[in-house]
């Protein structure tokens, strides 16, 4: 025996509302996207601020040059270098762990692939002194680039701040962008379901007036609408869904075999850089859109129901 | 059962159609209501079943004021009625089966009692063999059989039926009345609009007419000469002729 199962409604007889499944289904796609695209530019931004923040770099230009002597300290015998000048006052400074010093050859070769071997040779790059610190808070950066301005003129203490702050704030706005398309799209795509339900219901004006005279609730009424909008983004939200990852994972394989260095640093080592955390809020994107298309269609039918009559 | 008081009913444009109507339909009887077209027996039938609300007066209905209803309210209340409406008002992508189901499915009936009770009812309208017919392929008295088996499957308290021979012979419109008359021995309360005079002779039952905004009470004829066959009816045969 056929069962009684075929709804009342019948919205997927044309209209725009046999869009809905597109619609849905490319929004789906670019929200998981851009989500994607937020999680990872946080995750970027976390990543240089960690290995960033707590390194500090000293520049000390002709390092082997002897230093003045302040005029607080008369000159006993043989001067110290210059470096040897900034590492006494770096030894004395409270909240240092532990220096690697780049003599000029050593930043020689690390300029090299940047800048080729000849013009490398005709430059004279400052020696670099390389500093973890071990208590950022007792840091006092100012004093220190007065105390070492006073004894070695000319060394620079770079602390990253300006260069972090701008990767700060490129990856925040990339972050807030992302999460802003999640949003705009959602909206779409909720105002999508909007019309949807309502083009259908004024399609079946007559059908729901019936339901109505024969006893029929909102609720009921409301459920159908419900059944067609489930019905017609369901499979289109899985299958965005579906290929939205998997755009995700492929564009994370296409950098891999680049990645090392910094990139494998910055994590690109996991799948697309993104934890298992992100890949669950990722996940997450679809099922929340199908909630709240379920939710909005309710709520549509609910409001216009009463409208209607 | 139902109740008017003094009831007025105006359109916004135009003369009102009923001025001052008062009467009652007891539980269990069975009324035509009778009039010239256009004399405000729809408006009147739509009054009872709340899709339109009186300019005046009170229209009270299994003893509440219509007015005081709220729209759930409303809703329940109509489960309690069958409704047949003169353009039948089948779903027409919807087989008879389907159509029948509506109802029982809007009560909220168990699926298992649907099955069960949908065909045999189809069956007794003498549409067993059509149960999976969409409504364009039925002939006009047979969609009419099928919305009359949607109107009476919930087992309504109170039957309302709107010119519900107005698109058949005579000899289908009595048949159509005899099933009236086996619902309301099973205590069904009937009220059937029309405007065919052989059937008000032909069954004995109390005219309500409406003339001129105003309606009137007409009691049976005395003379039931034609009274239904008592016993159970079956008042269609599995039927092709009709097609």
């Amino acid at each position: 025996m056929a069962r009684l199962t075929r709804s009342e409604i019948a919205i997927s007889r044309g209209g725009s509302a046999s869009y809905l499944g597109w619609v849905v289904g490319a929004m789906v796609y670019v929200a998981v996207l851009a989500a994607a695209g937020a999680l990872f530019a946080h995750s970027v931004s976390d990543r240089w601020s960690l290995s960033l923040s707590g390194v500090l770099t000293v520049q000390v230009p002709d390092a082997d040059q002897t230093a003045e002597s302040g005029p607080a300290i008369p000159a006993p015998g043989a001067q110290p270098t210059r470096l040897a000048a900034v590492l006494e006052i770096l030894r004395i400074t409270p909240g240092i762990g532990h220096l690697t010093i780049l003599d000029r050859d050593r930043a020689r070769a690390l300029l090299t692939p940047w800048l080729g071997a000849d013009l490398v040779g005709q430059i004279d790059p400052p020696t670099l002194i390389d500093i973890r610190l071990m208590d950022s808070a007792a840091m006092d950066i100012g004093a220190l680039r007065e105390r070492l301005d006073r004894r070695v003129p000319g060394t620079v203490v770079d602390d990253h701040g300006p260069w972090l702050s701008r990767v700060a704030a490129v990856t925040q706005a990339a972050e807030r962008g992302g999460w802003l398309i999640v949003l705009l799209v959602g909206a779409v795509a909720t105002l999508s379901v909007v019309f949807a339900v309502l083009s259908g219901l004024s399609m079946n004006r007559d059908v729901v007036e019936l339901l109505h005279l024969m006893g029929a609730r909102d609720g009921y009424v409301a459920k159908r609408f419900q059944t067609f909008v489930l019905m017609a983004a369901m499979p289109a939200i899985v299958i965005a869904g579906m290929l939205a990852v998997a755009t995700i994972i492929a564009i994370g394989a296409v950098s891999q075999p680049d990645s090392v260095g910094v990139e494998a640093a910055m994590g690109f080592g996991r799948i697309g850089g993104l934890t298992l955390l992100d890949w669950l809020a990722i996940c997450a994107v679809p099922a929340v859109f199908a909630v709240f298309t379920l939710v909005t269609a309710r709520l549509a039918a609910m409001v216009a129901l009463r409208r209607l009559v | 059962m139902v109740r008017f008081e003094n009831v007025e009913m105006r359109y916004p444009a135009g003369p009102p159609i009923l001025t001052d109507v008062t009467f009652e339909l007891e539980a269990n009887s069975f009324h035509f209501l009778t009039g010239k077209s256009g004399a405000g027996k729809s408006s009147l039938l739509r009054m009872i079943y709340l899709a339109l609300v009186p300019s005046g007066g009170r229209v009270v209905v299994f003893g509440r004021d219509t007015k005081t209803l709220s729209r759930d309210e409303i809703a329940d209340f109509r489960r309690r009625l069958g409704i047949v409406f003169q353009d039948f008002r089948l779903i027409g992508h919807l087989s008879a089966r389907e159509n029948v189901a509506l109802p029982l499915r809007i009560a909220g009936t168990r699926e298992a009692v649907i099955r069960r009770h949908v065909p045999e009812l189809l069956d007794w309208v003498g549409l067993g063999d059509h149960m999976d017919a969409l409504p364009h392929t039925l002939s006009g008295g047979q969609q009419q059989r099928v919305a009359i088996a949607r109107a009476v499957i919930a087992r309504p308290a109170l039957l309302l039926a709107d010119e519900p021979t107005g698109n058949v012979d005579d000899r289908i419109a009595f048949r159509l009345l005899y099933l009236f008359e086996e619902l309301h021995r099973a205590g069904t309360t009937i009220l059937v609009a029309t405007h065919n005079d052989a059937l008000c002779d032909r069954f004995a039952h109390p005219r309500l007419h409406i003339e001129a905004g105003l309606l009137h009470r007409v009691a049976a004829p005395n003379s039931p000469a034609d009274q239904a066959p008592t016993g159970r009816v079956v008042p269609f045969a599995r039927d092709q002729a009709e097609a």
